[in-house]
């Protein structure tokens, strides 16, 4: 067995050594086929880099290609532009060449016509110049004959040229023959009036002699007179010396600024006020035109009206108020009084201008007005207050027993209406003085309103019977209200201060486009020299012993103010004890023209 | 109808105590119903109240009842209200118009005026 086992590993040794071997063999064939293979692959290597190197050049003869495509390109859409640009410019040739064409075959038509017209005038020469051949033919036969008779003539010429020879010879010795005449009679001229000149001169000398003889003699008199004007004059001047430093004294002391103008209006001089109320001095002032004064300030309508109309008419003026604006010293108001003095020596005009300042006054006034005007609007809240209250009363206690209450609160009544008729009063007052008093126009039956305020103002006095005659007829433009205030402070003054009488008389009528309202009372009356002052603020009239009546004086001034707002006039007659009659005039204004102030 | 008629509103400004007080007592106679201020309250209030009428005075401490007019006028939420202007100066129609107020009475008044002139405004025939 074991044997047996042996020969089996010995075959199979020798089959695995075989088999080695034979790996071996393949081991070197297949090495000697690598080595072929990589031989193989050295050479395609070597193959692929030649071609790369030859792709490479290819490509970049590709871009150099390209490159020379897009310059070729650039080139070529250069060459297109130019060819536009020459396709244009032959268009514009083109049309160029057209127009001429045109011109030319117009030119070739307008040709035509002249050549046309140069042949009619060619025929028309031809002819004339047959005429003209007809012509110089017989012009040529004329000239032979004039030429015959100048010939004629010629002979003749000779035989006047040789008369007239003899003619001028004669001729001129008659001419030397009159100059020497001539020259004598000048001689003879010349002396003559030699002779009457020196005669003149001896005249005039004579008559100078005589004349300087009588001169001396007037001189003579003269100085006689001279010397004793001499003796006057000196006796005049002490005087007017005097006078003058006595003028200039009175002047210099005065309180108020003075000017006295020459006839041109120039300062002659000034006073030491004119100088510190006007900041100048007298440098600026002497021979100065007025209206040229502190920049030409003084150069005002109301100054130059004064001047030039009001003075050479009426020789003066007074209380002429001027609002002069300066810029530093501010707004001054002054009050101008003037007057023309002549100077009889001279014959000279001057013009004596006082001033009064009253700024300070006029500020103090408006203070004044303007601390009414917001009293009496004050005063118009309480009175309100009041009176409504009161007015409640009544109503509550109307119809209670207590007939004494009743009674009180009714005086209570009373008495606020009448305050507040004085506080609307005095607020008319400042409005007017304030120039802010405001009217509604409205156009409305005059008749109608005087028969309502007469009837009203009759219930106010039993004693006196108010009668109205005549009628106006007419439509007034106006403040309804305002006018019948008018009217009502008209009548109840009559009331007021007629206490002895027992009528009175309203009479209506029109004149000149106006209505007239006159309302007489057989009263009091009122004494001359008060008439022109009832209608200023808080004047009123006294009885005989001097006592005044209740008011504040102020309605008749309100009236004035709105009846002269109404373009109308308002006025008195009275004598002192027989009563007044007042009277007013309103303009009849159908149109409805705006009043305001 | 019925019985209970809502009481028409009255808005009264004026900066005089003594004023508003009569205002009161005036309108509270006739069944207003009355609201009073010292100044303008601002017209947030006055739409807040809703008045059927608003007395106002022209002259209120800093201020000008013609402006408060203007203002209220001028609101799509107070514009219906009328308004009566309470001035001291007569003749003040021009300027109560130009304020946009529809009436104006003038210091001192009558109190039949007043009554007649609030009726005349609160009425619903006056359109409110």
């Amino acid at each position: 067995m074991c044997n047996e086992n042996k020969k089996t590993d010995e075959d199979e040794l020798i089959t695995a050594r075989k088999e080695i071997v034979f790996q071996k063999e393949e081991k070197g064939k297949r090495a000697a086929e690598l080595g072929i293979a990589n031989t193989e692959k050295g050479m395609r290597a070597k193959e692929l880099g030649i071609a790369n190197i030859e792709l490479a050049y290819q490509d970049k003869e590709k871009e150099k290609r390209a490159a020379e495509l897009l310059i070729a390109n650039v080139e070529l859409a250069f060459q297109n532009k130019e060819k536009e640009k020459r396709a244009a410019e032959l268009l514009i040739a083109n049309i160029e060449l057209a127009y001429q064409n045109d011109e030319k075959e117009k030119r070739a038509e307008e040709l035509t016509i002249a050549n046309k017209e140069l042949a009619y005038q060619n025929n028309v020469k031809e002819k004339r110049a047959a005429e003209l051949i007809i012509a110089n033919e017989e012009l040529a036969f004329q000239n032979a004959e004039k030429e015959k008779r100048a010939a004629e003539l010629f002979i003749a010429n000779k035989e006047l040229a040789f008369q007239n020879k003899e003619k001028e010879k004669r001729a001129a010795e008659l001419s030397i023959a009159n100059a020497e005449l001539a020259y004598q009679n000048d001689e003879k001229e010349k002396r003559a009036a030699e002779l009457f000149i020196a005669n003149k001169e001896l005249v005039f000398q004579t008559g100078e002699k005589e004349k300087r003889a009588a001169e001396l003699a007037i001189a003579d008199i003269e100085l006689a007179f001279q010397n004793k004007e001499k003796e006057k004059l000196a006796i005049a001047n002490r005087e007017r010396e005097q006078t003058l430093s006595y003028a200039e004294g009175i002047l210099g002391t005065m309180r108020e600024p003075l000017l006295v103008l020459d006839k041109h209006l120039r300062v002659k001089s000034a006073n030491e006020a004119f100088y510190r109320t006007f900041t100048i001095d007298a440098s600026e002032t002497e021979g100065t035109l007025v209206y040229e004064l502190k920049n030409r300030r003084w150069d005002t309508p109301q100054l130059r009206e004064a001047l030039e109309k009001i003075l050479p008419q009426k020789s003066s003026f007074n209380d002429l108020e001027i609002t002069f604006d300066f810029p530093v010293i501010g707004s001054k108001v002054m009050l101008l009084n003037g007057r023309r003095l002549l100077q009889s020596e001279k014959g000279e005009e001057l013009i004596l201008l006082a001033m009064q300042d009253i700024s300070e006054q006029r500020v103090l006034q408006q203070r004044n007005d303007s601390f009414m005007s917001m009293a009496s609007h004050e005063l118009k809240t309480p009175v309100t207050t009041i009176k409504t209250l009161v007015q409640i009363l009544q109503i509550q206690y109307e119809k209670s027993a207590d007939t004494t209450l009743v009674e009180y609160l009714s005086t209570i009544g009373q008495q606020i209406e009448q305050l507040t008729k004085l506080v609307t009063d005095l607020l008319d007052v400042s409005k007017i003085k304030a120039d802010k008093f405001e009217l509604e126009e409205k156009i409305f039956d005059f008749d109608a309103l005087t028969t309502e305020i007469v009837s009203s103002c009759q219930l106010l006095s039993a004693q006196h019977s108010i009668t109205v005659s005549g009628a106006t007829e007419a439509r007034v433009s106006g403040d309804r209200n305002s006018i019948s205030r008018v009217f009502i402070n008209l009548i109840t003054n009559a009331i007021k201060y007629s206490p002895g009488a027992n009528k009175i008389d309203v009479t209506l009528s029109r004149s000149n486009g106006n209505v007239c309202v006159r309302i007489t009372d057989f009263g009091i009356g009122i004494a001359k020299d008060q008439q022109s002052k009832i209608f200023e603020r808080f004047f009123q009239v006294g009885n005989e012993h001097g006592q005044s009546f209740a008011g504040l004086g102020i309605g008749l001034y309100i009236s004035a103010a709105i009846v002269a707002q109404h373009r109308g006039h308002i006025g008195v007659e009275s004598s002192k004890g027989k009563g007044s009659t007042f009277f007013f005039e309103l303009p009849i204004q159908e149109s409805s023209v705006a009043i305001t102030v | 109808m019925t019985d209970i008629v809502r009481k028409k509103k009255v808005l009264v400004i004026d900066d005089n105590a003594g004023i508003l007080f009569i205002m009161q007592q005036a309108l509270e106679l006739k069944q207003y119903e009355v609201h009073l201020s010292e100044t303008y309250p601002g017209i947030g209030y006055v739409e807040q109240i809703a008045p059927d009428l608003i007395c106002l005075d022209v002259s209120l401490v800093g201020q000008d009842g013609r402006d408060v007019a203007r203002e209220l006028k001028a609101d799509v939420r107070t514009r219906h209200i009328p308004i009566i202007i309470l001035t001291a100066y007569p003749n003040a129609e021009d300027m109560a118009h130009e304020a946009g107020a529809n009436d104006f009475l003038s210091k001192p008044f009558d109190l039949n005026i007043l009554w007649a002139m609030a009726a005349k405004h609160t009425s619903p025939a006056d359109g409110m």
